[in-house]
């Protein structure tokens, strides 16, 4: 049987080197990823790519030496914004509170599992966000069902299929869809 | 995180996740082809991302540095400190400053009479302690 053995990884020093090599094409794909991970978060894209770029640097992230550089960024930004979003739903709120003689305004710590309330705000938020992301192709019935898929996870062939377009269409598509968002929101989505 | 809201999540998540593959899979004249569109010079966005990406080196590196400082720190306390003195000059100095010590000069003139005097090894112990409290000229050894 033969052993799985890690991949090897690129060093600090081998990825900044990659880095350097980056052509303006792949810097611009990077700042697109960015944009498309930062939505209704509280970090802007640029902030995303350098906390991305310091956690590989201080050896927090480790780029496998078969992964190209904007593939490696991109999941980083992915895992960063990620955690952007869980620390946002448990962040400490200043609400007003029965005191007796002191300020009114105190510190509600953050409870790890959200309340009703932070729930029904966030979950309204979601539903806001897909709203507002769907209506921007109001009358466009292919592009809504693109869109709808990609966010229930139909991905590929399976999608292709499901608007019964040729694939350059389909393509083509997905491409105006994406950049209909990249236009409508150049820092990042908010609803 | 209810079912139906990390549903809802996970929803914006995956487009999110389309929207980036999409991005990585686009050949290099799309995207060059797109920042012309937008009236956007792919060179200054390089040029300005590289200046995020050399921020981000001077904080590694300043990063780096605090924590072989820290390391260096720890080091350093729990290493034993060695002080080299010279033995006869240490002990003139001992007792040259028991010699302005009147009071003291005393209390051990008498407990000398009483059989009751300093031993070599208590003067060892008090020089090597003056030593410690930095009372000599002395060299240190980091060894």
């Amino acid at each position: 049987m033969s052993e799985m053995k890690p991949a090897p990884l690129r060093t600090p020093d081998e990825l900044a080197c990659a880095i350097q090599d980056l052509s303006n094409a792949d810097w611009s794909r990077l700042r697109k990823v960015a944009a498309a991970y930062v939505r209704n978060r509280a970090i802007e894209p640029d902030d995303l790519l350098q906390e991305a770029f310091l956690r590989a640097l201080d050896g927090r992230r480790n780029c496998p030496v078969h992964v190209g550089p904007t593939k490696f960024f991109a999941g980083a930004m992915r895992s960063i914004a990620s955690s952007e979003t869980e620390k946002r739903e448990t962040r400490p709120r200043l609400v007003p509170i029965a005191n007796h003689g002191g300020e009114e305004t105190a510190v509600d710590p953050p409870d790890p599992v959200p309340d009703p309330e932070q729930r029904a705000g966030s979950a309204e938020e979601v539903a806001a966000m897909k709203a507002c992301l769907l209506s921007l192709f109001e009358g466009d019935e292919i592009a809504q069902v693109i869109l709808e898929g990609m966010m229930e996870g139909i991905e590929g062939e399976e999608l292709r299929e499901l608007t019964d377009l040729d694939n350059t269409t389909y393509q083509s598509k997905r491409r105006l869809i994406r950049r209909w968002i990249d236009k409508e929101f150049p820092r990042g989505w908010t609803s | 995180m209810t079912g139906d809201q990390k549903k809802e999540r996970n929803a914006l998540d995956r487009l999110a996740d389309g929207l980036a593959d999409d991005i990585l899979n686009a050949s290099d004249e799309e995207i060059l082809a797109e920042a012309k569109e937008d009236g956007i010079d792919p060179a200054e966005i390089a040029d300005h991302l590289r200046e995020i990406f050399e921020r981000a080196v001077t904080e590694a590196g300043k990063a780096k540095l605090a924590a072989a400082r820290r390391g260096v720190a720890e080091a350093r306390g729990s290493r034993a400190r060695v002080i080299r003195i010279d033995r006869a000059d240490a002990r003139d100095s001992y007792d040259a400053m028991i010699a302005q010590d009147p009071k003291l000069t005393k209390k051990l003139t008498l407990a000398a009479r009483k059989g009751e005097g300093q031993s070599e090894r208590d003067i060892d112990s008090a020089v090597e302690d003056l030593a410690e409290l930095g009372a000599f000229d002395e060299e240190d050894d980091d060894t």
